[in-house]
C-alpha cells in the first residue's frame, strides 16, 4: 500500500505495474482528470491546494481503511497538487485483488472518501479569465475529480 | 488562549492563511466558527467550514458539505 500527495505529473500506468501481482485476477485503475466544463462554465485549468500534512495523513488513513475493509494491500493512491491544465490527471488510484468485485469496490471507496475527507481544494480557472473555488458538493453525479 | 488557525480556500481568501484567535479555554468548535464568522465581511457568503484540531476533524463524520453562511 502506498499513498502520496505530489507536485509532479502523475504516471497512472506505472501504478498498475506497482500493484499487479500473479495472485490478483483483477487490477483496476481510476484516473481523475481536469475536464473542460464544470457547471456549464468552460474551464481552462484548476489550482489544487492542500493542507499538506493533514492531507497526507488522511489519505493514508483512507488507504488503510480500504485495505482492512476489502482485504487487499495492493493499493496505491497518488493525488497531485498545483496548477493543472485540461486533461491532466489530478488523482490516480490503482487496486489489485484476486477478485474483481472487491477491487472495484475498494477503488470506489477510496475515491469517495478522498472527496469527502482529504483537505484538498480546487480553484477553477474559467475561459472568461475569472477563477472560483469549487463547492465539493455541487456535482452532476456526486463526484468531481 | 490564542489559537493559530490555518484557513484555506474561500476562508483563506476572506481571512488570510493564518489567523490568530483569542478564545476562552474550553471553547467549542461552534464557538470558534462564530468568532471566525464575525471577522468575515458582511454579505460575503462562505461555506460552513470544516474544522480540524491538530490535524484531526472535530466532528465524527466529516464531509465537505454545503451549509451556506451569510451575514
Amino acid at each position: 500500500m502506498r499513498t502520496a500527495i505530489v507536485e509532479r505529473p502523475l504516471a497512472p500506468h506505472d501504478l498498475v505495474g506497482e500493484v499487479a501481482d500473479p495472485s490478483c485476477g483483477a487490477v483496476t485503475l481510476f484516473v481523475g482528470t481536469v475536464r473542460e466544463v464544470n457547471d456549464g462554465r468552460p474551464v481552462t485549468g484548476i489550482d489544487y491546494s492542500a493542507y499538506g500534512a493533514m492531507a497526507a495523513e488522511e489519505l493514508e488513513r483512507i488507504a488503510e481503511e480500504a485495505v482492512r475493509r476489502f482485504g487487499t494491500p495492493r493499493l496505491v493512491v497518488e493525488h497531485r497538487i498545483g496548477t493543472l491544465t485540461l486533461g491532466e490527471a489530478s488523482i490516480a488510484i490503482a487496486v489489485a485483488h484476486p477478485h474483481r468485485a472487491a477491487a472495484l469496490d475498494a477503488q470506489r471507496f477510496v475515491i469517495e472518501e478522498v472527496k469527502r475527507r482529504v483537505p484538498i481544494w480546487k480553484r477553477e480557472h474559467y475561459a472568461d479569465g475569472t477563477r472560483g473555488w469549487v463547492d465539493p458538493t455541487r456535482t452532476a453525479t456526486g463526484v468531481t475529480p | 488562549m490564542v489559537l493559530s488557525v490555518l484557513c484555506f480556500a474561500s476562508w483563506g481568501d476572506a481571512l488570510g492563511s493564518v489567523v490568530a484567535v483569542d478564545i476562552p479555554e474550553g471553547a467549542t468548535v461552534a464557538q470558534l466558527i462564530e468568532v471566525l464568522g464575525a471577522r468575515v465581511l458582511p454579505g460575503l457568503q462562505l461555506p460552513e467550514p470544516m474544522i480540524a484540531v491538530n490535524r484531526r476533524y472535530a466532528i465524527a463524520r466529516p464531509s465537505f458539505g454545503r451549509v451556506t453562511r451569510s451575514r
